[in-house]
């Protein structure tokens, strides 16, 4: 038995940190529908096992609700099985009511009671849809109970945090770490975990195919599931199916240099064009490396899809060359200088140091501008 | 900078072309009368100066010829830094500009206009205004002297880059201005003097953000939670609904009512039949009630028929004694009839007996009054006969008191005439020697000594015989006293005809008789009322008391005739008479009453035996009645045969009814009883229910399942959740959004406020050689005083008097003037110095000032003018020619020639 196994799709998902680019990276996810789909052709697969959150909210629009099915009904050597997740839990006259009440594509079951069903001659699928957003049953405990005659290959299908799994689940719903073993089942399928990641051998979590956050996986992945026989031991391979890659990067900027040196690196990072970083920047910078930095920004922002700069953590210590710009002396000086005591006075808050830093930054930036502007007029 | 030659055309009244003549170095003066045209040339000077030859504005309108159709042309030569130039605008016709240098055109159009500029060091800006500069403090407008120099950006810049060049570049006073300036600009585009947000500046527009997102998202989130209750609600009305259609659950209660059904029906069978043979059993039961009704009735009829014969004998017995005791009644009756009748005869004589002797008793009282009333009689006749005696004297006595007073009237006047007449008239003296006896006489009176008089009429005087002599006075005055005396007389004699006297004396005596009677009149009037009489009363009265006596005489006769009496008995016979009479009447009174009671009590039994009798008689006829009636019905010959047979059906009766209660009570056993039978018709009915509440609650439930399902699919087809969750990041970018603005202008504000104080700390420093420039200008007007410096080149006050200082607010318009003319004059100086060159005007300046103080304002303009061109426009030319310096004049049409280029 083939098959591959999916989760958290999350279609619908809002994105309206990335502004005009929301709509490509909701795009994005139902692209990765596609990629699932081809790969399930190319790889020989007949069953596309979704293991919960196909939808981001329990009451999407319209257009939401029919835009998954419409990419899954193109492959109709496919069928899809599907569960509902803690995203998209099954309620009467709710979400997939709604996705009845449009016509359910003949190549997608949607599971949304629990009880064995035969998807392939000695293949059953036990289901374990979520009612409710948070469960505080074990909703695969009945697999345990549920027989099938011998030598059928039993595999789970269920969303919900693995017990004492140690992750910061998304909701309740308990699912018991030795589930397979207990219900004999050869693979148990599971979603909510955004990340791939195997609880034992016959227990996984398929993560996202298309990632919508930091600190979740870097790249989207589905896994490829080969179960030779009842009983033996599944075989899994991921398969990448991501467009877009988050990643985070921490630095540590001691000097202008530094900068340089940092964008020399970013610079050379792979698919920049689909990569969304996050940069957090800590460490101090002079006043003059403000400019340098404006100036790393904008250059990665026009190579990368999406930065996320974070300077909270990087403070602005000027330097004497920076107070020189501002003047050697005078008005604009002393300014500078009672600027800086008190972005290093500890007896005012934090927000007030930060304050001045900036407020530093800004006579410094202001300083420039005037003498370019003075020289431009000269 | 210094201005040549202005000349123009088509400008205010200078229609034609006209030229301000005479322009040099040092002080200049266009000293002329109002309207003259003074302003109009420093208007055209700016515009030629500031404004682009194609502008169309108000400026450049206000300046053009009215009813002329021309252009506005100014040409202006100056001379600035060693070269000569000469700039020609020609505006709103045919709009064109040239610009020479040293007699060489150097640009033309727009570059002539900002070449202009860029030789005087002006900015142009965005292209639409002119920033003029030193222009702008130095070129002071009509009414505008009276204010202190407030320099625009670029005149800042000007002065601060002279105050710069002077105390070095470690100030930074014009950068720290810069930046402030920037940093105002900024922050006026987020916040409001006040420090509130900026209608739609980006804190204001971040906080709406805020606001209409936070509401929307409420309101979306309000809708989502709604859309979760509800189907929250809708799962469990579904599960309600489907234990209510358990089909178990409606087989029990549909078992359970059709069992309930049977049980009823059987029931209700078997209380129908019961109805039946109760029916029966009391048909039975009124039959056998109707033979014993029967069988009583002539049993009753059996025992009347003896009773009330029984009580025909017995009230017959009663009737017997009755009329015994009527006729005894009725002769006692009699008896005492026939006494009361005596009684009352006797009775009758003693009561005519008593009214003779009470008419005899009045008359002896009215013969003890007869006495009085002879007296009376005799009174009144006596009083009648004064009284007419005393009428009949008044009758003819006619003195009356009127007579009386025309008596008194007619001899005063007769006397006043004689006085009046003896006043005017001759007065004879006769006297008569007492020895002669020859009589003489006066008017046939003797005299017997002798007597004077005055001759009022011919008086005749005699002596015996010897002589007679007639004395006559005037007959002019004699005749008319004689008429009036003859009138009087006549009046005289009237009167006494009226009274009918003859004479003085004997008129005046019936008056003293008349008032005599009248006095008795008055007294017998007094005595008739004291007699109790009116005036008509006294002939009545008299004939009253005659009658009465009469009529008392009558009486007395009357009754002597009629009771054979010699005399009246005395009223003590009379009154033991009476009371004799008396006692006898109250003892008949009482024997008749005793006799009235006698027959009153023998009326009453007779009326009570009759009654008794009337009572019997009827009740014996209604017995009779009765017996009679039942005699009818119940012949003795037939009462036994009757009685026997009505038994006989009564007892068959009581058989039958006994037979029918028999099969009733063998029903009733077996039927179920009256709350049994509502007990199931209850259990029926609750069961009916129990199935049709079932049925209401499914169809409501249905209705409201339906009902959420519509709610939840508009819902759900509006995409909440997701709206949701896109509001929220929205939300979240605009409160970070917010955030950042606020801390934007946090920032702009502590750096605002940081470079503006340690601006303010260094104002002294900044201050200094404007100070210093002004300092000599000051000394010409105001000695020793010394200039207090505020922010922005502002004067905050002078201290001219000792230490105290005066507010410049404060001090008189006269002086303000001359203060901000004298800080205009020393920041030219300090442009000029910089090799910056403005010319001063000053358009109708000093207006205010006293003559010594304008004498020192001269001294101040001439100390500028050493250095610089100072142009002043004023109307008043007797006072201002006291400043020296060159005149101006404008000529026009042909006095001018080409400018010196």
């Amino acid at each position: 038995m083939r098959f591959i196994h999916t989760a958290d799709w999350q279609i619908g998902k809002p994105f309206k940190y990335f502004g005009e680019k929301e709509t490509i990276l909701r795009h994005a996810r139902l692209k990765a529908i596609e990629t699932i789909g081809h790969a399930a052709e190319g790889h020989g697969v007949r069953h596309v096992l979704l293991a919960g959150d196909m939808y981001d909210t329990e009451s999407p629009a319209e257009k939401t609700l029919s835009e998954p099915l419409a990419r899954m009904q193109q492959f109709t050597g496919v069928t899809w099985h599907v569960i509902s997740g803690n995203h998209d839990p099954h309620r009467a006259n709710g979400l997939w009511d709604r996705v009845r009440r449009l016509g359910v594509p003949a190549n997608i079951r949607l599971h949304l009671d629990e009880g064995p069903v035969d998807i392939e001659p000695g293949v059953a699928l036990m289901p374990a849809p979520l009612r409710r957003k948070s469960e505080v049953k074990d909703l695969t405990e009945w697999m345990a109970a549920a027989s099938s005659p011998a030598g059928t290959i039993r595999i789970g299908l269920a969303h919900g945090s693995i017990t004492g799994f140690g992750s910061a689940n998304e909701a309740g719903n308990p699912i018991a770490p030795d589930r397979a073993q207990q219900a004999g089942l050869d693979y148990l399928a599971l979603g909510d975990w955004h990340r791939t990641m195997p609880v034992n051998p016959r227990t996984w979590y398929a993560g996202t195919p298309e990632p919508d956050r930091f600190a979740s996986q870097e790249n989207g992945q589905v896994l490829l599931v080969d179960i030779p026989a009842q009983g033996a031991a599944p075989q899994v391979t991921p398969i990448s199916t991501g467009q877009f890659h988050w990643r985070m990067c921490d630095e540590n900027i001691t000097c202008t240099d530094g900068l340089a040196d940092l964008g020399a690196r970013l610079r050379a990072m792979p698919e920049q064009s689909s990569t969304i970083l996050r940069l957090s920047l800590k460490g101090a910078l002079p006043l003059s490396g403000r400019t340098e930095l404006e100036r790393l920004k904008g250059s990665l922002e026009a190579a990368l899809f999406h930065l996320d700069l974070q300077t909270v953590d990087l403070v602005s210590r000027p330097s004497l060359a920076d107070l020189e710009t501002i003047d050697f002396g005078g008005v604009l000086r002393e300014a500078a200088e009672t600027l800086q005591a008190m972005a290093d006075d500890p007896a005012i808050t934090a927000q007030e140091r930060h304050r001045a830093e900036d407020a530093l930054v800004q006579l410094y930036l202001m300083s420039t501008a005037a003498a370019s502007d003075g020289v431009k007029e000269a | 900078m210094r201005l040549t030659s202005v000349e123009i055309e088509g400008v205010g009244r200078f229609g034609t072309a006209s030229r301000l003549t005479g322009l040099g170095a040092g002080v200049n003066i266009l000293s002329a009368g109002n309207e003259a045209g003074k302003s109009t040339f420093f208007r055209a000077i700016r515009a030629c100066l500031f404004e682009r030859h194609t502008t169309r504005n108000d400026t450049i309108r206000n300046l053009s010829t009215s009813g002329l159709s021309l252009p506005v042309t100014v040409t202006l030569a100056f001379e600035h830094h060693g070269s000569s130039y000469k700039i020609t605008k020609s505006f709103l016709k045919s709009p064109q500009a040239s610009l020479h240098r040293d007699g060489r055109e150097i640009a033309r159009g727009r570059d002539a206009d900002e070449s202009v500029w860029e030789i005087l060091g002006l900015s142009h800006g965005n292209g639409r205004t002119l920033d003029d500069a030193a222009f702008g403090i130095l070129w002071v407008g009509q009414g505008k002297s009276f204010d202190l120099p407030q320099p625009s950006d670029a005149a800042a810049s000007t002065l601060n880059a002279a105050i710069q060049q002077e105390v070095g570049t470690l100030v930074g006073g014009e950068r720290a201005r810069r930046i402030l300036a920037n940093l105002d600009g900024d922050l006026a585009n987020v916040i409001t003097d006040t420090g509130k947000p900026k209608a739609r500046g980006a804190l204001s527009e971040a906080i709406g953000q805020v606001e209409r997102l936070e509401s929307e998202r409420a309101a979306a989130q309000r809708r989502l939670d709604e859309l979760d209750h509800q189907l929250d609600e809708l799962e469990g009305l579904r599960s309600e609904r489907k234990k209510l259609s358990d089909p178990e659950l409606t087989r029990q209660m549909m078992e359970n009512l059709r069992a309930a059904q049977g049980a009823l029906k059987e029931g209700e069978a078997a209380a129908t039949a019961l109805k039946q043979y109760m029916s029966e059993e009391q048909h039975a039961f009124a039959v056998l009630e109707q033979h014993q009704k029967k069988l009583e009735e002539s049993i009753a009829c059996a025992e009347r028929i003896d009773r009330d014969r029984a009580r025909c004998v017995e009230i017959q017995e009663l009737l017997k004694p009755l009329d015994e005791q009527e006729r005894q009644s009725r002769n006692a009756i009699a008896d005492g009839s026939a006494e009361i009748t005596r009684l009352d005869q006797a009775t009758e004589q003693r009561e005519q007996r008593e009214r003779l002797l009470k008419r005899m008793s009045a008359i002896v009282s009215r013969l003890a009054t007869r006495d009085g009333l002879v007296q009376r009689l005799n009174a009144l006749q006596d009083f009648e006969s004064r009284q007419n005696l005393n009428d009949a004297a008044l009758k003819s006595n006619r003195v009356s008191e009127k007579v009386a007073a025309t008596l008194d009237e007619l001899e005063r006047d007769l006397g006043n005439l004689t006085a009046r007449l003896e006043a005017g008239a001759a007065r004879i003296d006769v006297e008569i020697a007492t020895s002669s006896e020859v009589p003489v006489t006066m008017d046939g009176t003797k005299l017997e000594i002798g007597t004077a008089r005055a001759i009022v009429d011919p008086t005749t005087i005699t002596v015996g015989d010897i002589a007679r002599i007639t004395v006559s006075p005037p007959a002019a005055s004699r005749e008319l006293a004689t008429r009036q005396r003859s009138e009087l007389a006549d009046r005289l004699g009237k009167l006494f005809d009226t009274a009918g006297v003859s004479s003085n004396a004997e008129l005046r005596h019936l008056r003293a008789l008349r008032v005599s009677l009248e006095l008795d009149a008055r007294g017998l009037k007094a005595e008739k009322i004291s007699l109790g009489l009116q005036d008509s009363d006294l002939p009545a009265e008299t004939a009253r008391i005659r009658a009465e006596l009469e009529d008392l005489n009558a009486s007395v006769e009357r009754i002597k005739s009629d009771q054979s009496m010699t005399h009246i008995p005395s009223s003590s016979e009379i009154e033991n008479q009476l009371n004799e009479l008396t006692d006898l009447r109250h003892a008949d009174r009482l024997a008749r009453g005793g006799f009235d009671n006698t027959v009153e009590h023998h009326n009453r039994v007779i009326g009570e035996i009759s009654s008794k009798r009337g009572e019997l008689r009827g009740t014996l006829a209604e017995v009779e009645r009765q017996l009679n009636l039942d005699l009818a019905r119940l012949p003795d010959a037939e009462r036994d045969r009757i009685l026997t047979e009505f038994g006989e059906i009564f007892r068959r009766s009581q058989l039958e009814h006994g037979g029918k209660a028999a099969l009733r009570e063998q029903r009733q056993a077996k039927a179920p009883d009256a709350e049994e039978l509502q007990r199931r018709e209850s259990r029926v009915s609750r069961l009916t229910a129990a199935l049709g509440n079932q049925k209401s609650s499914l169809e409501k439930l249905d209705i409201r399942i339906a009902n959420l399902e519509g709610q939840i699919q508009i819902a759900g087809g509006d995409g909440l959740g997701e709206l949701v969750l896109s509001l929220e990041e929205q939300c979240a970018i605009a409160a970070r959004e917010l955030d950042r603005q606020n801390h934007r202008v946090a920032t702009l504000q502590l750096l605002r406020d940081t470079v503006d104080s340690c601006y303010r700390s260094r104002r002294e420093q900044l201050n200094a050689p404007l100070r210093r420039h002004l300092q000599p200008f000051l000394s010409d007007v105001f000695p020793k005083a010394e200039i207090q410096l505020g922010d922005g080149f502002s004067v905050t006050g002078i201290n001219r008097h000792g230490p105290g200082s005066e507010q410049f607010d404060h001090l008189s318009d006269g002086t303000q003037e001359q203060i901000a003319v004298l800080v205009r004059l020393a920041m030219g100086a300090m442009i000029a110095e910089r090799g910056q060159e403005v010319p001063i005007v000053l358009d109708d300046a000093l207006v205010f000032s006293d003559d010594d103080r304008i004498e020192k304002m001269f001294d101040a303009l001439n100390r500028a003018g050493k250095h610089q061109q100072i142009i002043v426009l004023t109307c008043r030319t007797r006072t201002f020619a006291a400043l020296g310096g060159r005149q101006l004049t404008i000529s026009s049409g042909a006095e001018i020639s080409p400018p010196n280029t």
